[in-house]
């Protein structure tokens, strides 16, 4: 059963004569463990399709599944339910919380979710023991260089055990090193843990890595390919 | 719980903003706490001067001497003295002979009140003599002795052992005149009662007004405030037709003074923490607007709006009780200092005593307005923090 799948999603900008359309019935679905790209020149409509996978916006028209849940017509307050338990989120600029520690950053999740102190600690110092950071826990985001903080960012995203990450251009402020680290992670998480990873990228590293890639161009999809 | 914990550190991500900002309330709170005292000092020190020196805890009257102040109205001493040196409650009382008089020496006329008293029956009661600033209190009774304001005095153009005149109808309605040496001077804290008022040996006086040892008022004062209902029950028993008035019924006032003073303790904070609360509420604006994002990214990750709004509320709190805690602590031990010391307005000296206020002034703290206050200024701290939570709820459209 596909983890992500959209049916005809549209999403229109109202903008008085010039409405702006920024998906175009776009139909996607997204299988368990994939590790998928979209990809697109900027204003192609990733970063809404993104969006509204993620239950972050609604679709003007269509309809998203994530398994067999409708999420496009939930509430405000149960999407924002759903997102907790649901979807985990990599952003471009790290977002970490800047008066918290890495440790605190990356069990933010799992404390909102009610887990106990102890299953947090657990699960925390083995992601961050995986991602490298066993020894960071304690240092604040300003104490970490960019690769660091997006490595803290995607363990926050994994915690809890999401049924998918949504990773918007997850590389793009970080130098080489850093990218194609992180890019290892989160491949190895990939194969270990079987979570399924979207991206929106620019980033040719991210694509050369991906085993799906999709194509956006002004709002829809133009290719749409398994890569070996 | 990570909630408040959030909140603890974000107050101190700009250390010089938040400490402004309790800086702020800890002044606030200071200013506060000290005028309050300060002027339920003053009030209950006028109060305390009032009693002790003015109207006493009890007066007894004839009753018609307080509606005409008519002389001839007076009271029996006899009637009442077995009972007020036999009562263990009694702390002093004084016997008064009152009447309205003409003074006159030969530059100055004017109308004044006069006063016959027991000097020492009177120093028991309010230490009159702590007010005489030169010469003394009457040697002898039945003298023609006189004791005049300071200020009178001066207008008067006499000083010690000056003779001036008094002039005043007797019992019969007969003009009666009589010569007086002046012999002592008094300031009190009241420049119209020094301004307004003589003072002469009773006896004497009574013999002007063709009295024999009646008196118009007896002043009485208690050794424990709680017996003064007691003890004015009975004095009315012994006399039935006098009026036995206690301080609060003398000058209803007064009670309302002293509930002025927690009024105005109350008003003058709620305007100061009117102002803090808008400092707050404006600071607390600029953090929403700084960390709009911020916010946004903690919503996409699943943090519910009204953990958002907790969060903006948390903030509030912990910088209001910071400060608050500061200032409480500072306006206390700034109340305690001058507790003991006292305040010395000596500077405005003939202004306190327009006022009929005592130069040096005491402040003390209202325990309940003093206990009461922080929760006031948590309240405060709340309310400033409504508005911003809901801005920050309002700006949380989240996209990546």
């Amino acid at each position: 059963m596909a983890v992500i799948k959209t049916i005809n999603v549209s999403k229109v900008y109202p903008g008085g004569s010039n409405p702006v359309v920024a998906l175009n019935n776009v139909s996607l679905s997204f299988e368990k463990g994939e590790f998928s790209c979209i990809i697109g020149p900027s204003g192609s409509g990733k970063t809404t399709l993104l969006n509204i996978i993620g239950g972050l916006d609604k679709p003007t028209d269509g309809k998203v599944y994530i398994e067999d849940k409708r999420i496009d017509i939930l509430s405000s307050y149960d999407r924002i339910d759903f997102r907790l338990h649901n979807i985990g989120f990599v952003f471009q600029y790290f977002n970490l919380i800047p008066v918290m520690t890495a440790f605190e950053n990356a069990a933010f999740i799992m404390q909102l979710q009610g887990y106990s102190d102890k299953e947090v600690k657990e699960r925390i110092h083995f992601l961050l023991s995986a991602v490298g950071l066993e020894k960071r826990m304690h240092s604040i985001p300003s104490e970490l260089s960019g690769g660091e903080q997006q490595r803290v960012a995607v363990v926050r995203a994994l915690a809890s055990r999401p049924k998918f990450i949504l990773a918007d251009e997850p590389t793009a402020n970080l130098d080489s090193t850093s990218a194609f680290n992180l890019l290892d992670i989160m491949q190895k998480l990939n194969f270990e843990e079987g979570i399924t990873f979207v991206f929106s990228t620019h980033d040719q590293r991210v694509i050369d890595k991906a085993r799906r890639v999709i194509k956006m161009v002004d709002g829809s999809v133009v290719e749409d390919k398994e890569m070996q | 719980m990570h909630i408040a914990r959030m909140a603890w550190r974000n107050v101190w991500r700009n250390k010089l903003r938040s400490t402004a900002v309790c800086g702020s309330v800890f002044l606030g709170l200071v200013a506060g706490i000290f005028s309050s005292s300060l002027v339920k000092g003053m009030l209950e020190g006028r109060f305390k001067l009032f009693i002790e020196n003015e109207i006493s805890h009890l007066q007894v009257h004839h009753p018609q001497f307080v509606e005409s102040r008519d002389i001839k109205y007076s009271l029996n001493p006899d009637l009442f003295l077995d009972s007020l040196r036999g009562n263990d409650k009694i702390k002093a009382f004084t016997l008064r002979t009152l009447t309205q008089a003409t003074i006159s020496s030969s530059t100055y006329t004017a109308g004044v009140s006069v006063l016959g008293m027991n000097p020492h029956l009177e120093d028991m009661t309010t230490r009159f003599s702590r007010f005489l600033i030169e010469g003394a209190c009457f040697q002898n009774l039945s003298s023609n002795e006189i004791i005049v304001g300071s200020s009178l005095l001066n207008k008067m153009k006499v000083g010690l052992g000056s003779r001036i005149v008094l002039s005043f109808q007797n019992r019969d309605n007969e003009i009666v005149r009589s010569l007086f040496i002046v012999r002592g001077v008094f300031e009190t804290y009241s420049n119209r009662y020094d301004n307004s008022s003589v003072m002469v040996e009773k006896t004497y006086l009574n013999e002007l007004l063709g009295l024999e040892d009646e008196f118009h008022e007896l002043a009485i004062l208690v050794k424990d405030e709680a017996d003064i209902e007691e003890v004015a029950s009975v004095l009315s028993s012994v006399s039935p037709k006098s009026l036995v008035r206690t301080w609060w019924e003398i000058s209803p006032e007064l009670i309302l003074w002293l509930d002025s003073a927690g009024i105005f303790s109350y008003l003058f904070m709620i305007v100061i923490l009117l102002g803090l609360a808008f400092g707050l509420l404006n600071t607390l604006l600029m953090v929403v607007y700084e960390r709009t994002n911020e916010l946004r990214m903690l919503m996409s990750l699943g943090m519910h709006k009204s953990k958002v709004f907790l969060l903006i509320v948390f903030e509030s709190l912990f910088l209001a009780t910071v400060g608050t805690l500061a200032g409480w602590v500072g306006g206390y031990l700034l109340v305690k200092v001058y507790a003991n010391n006292g305040i010395d307005l000596s500077a405005l000296s003939d202004v306190m005593r327009d006022l009929g206020f005592e130069s040096v002034i005491y402040p003390h703290l209202d325990y309940s307005f003093f206990i009461l206050l922080p929760f006031i200024v948590l309240l405060f701290a709340l309310l400033a923090a409504i508005y911003p939570a809901m801005r920050a709820i309002q700006l949380l459209d989240i996209k990546l």
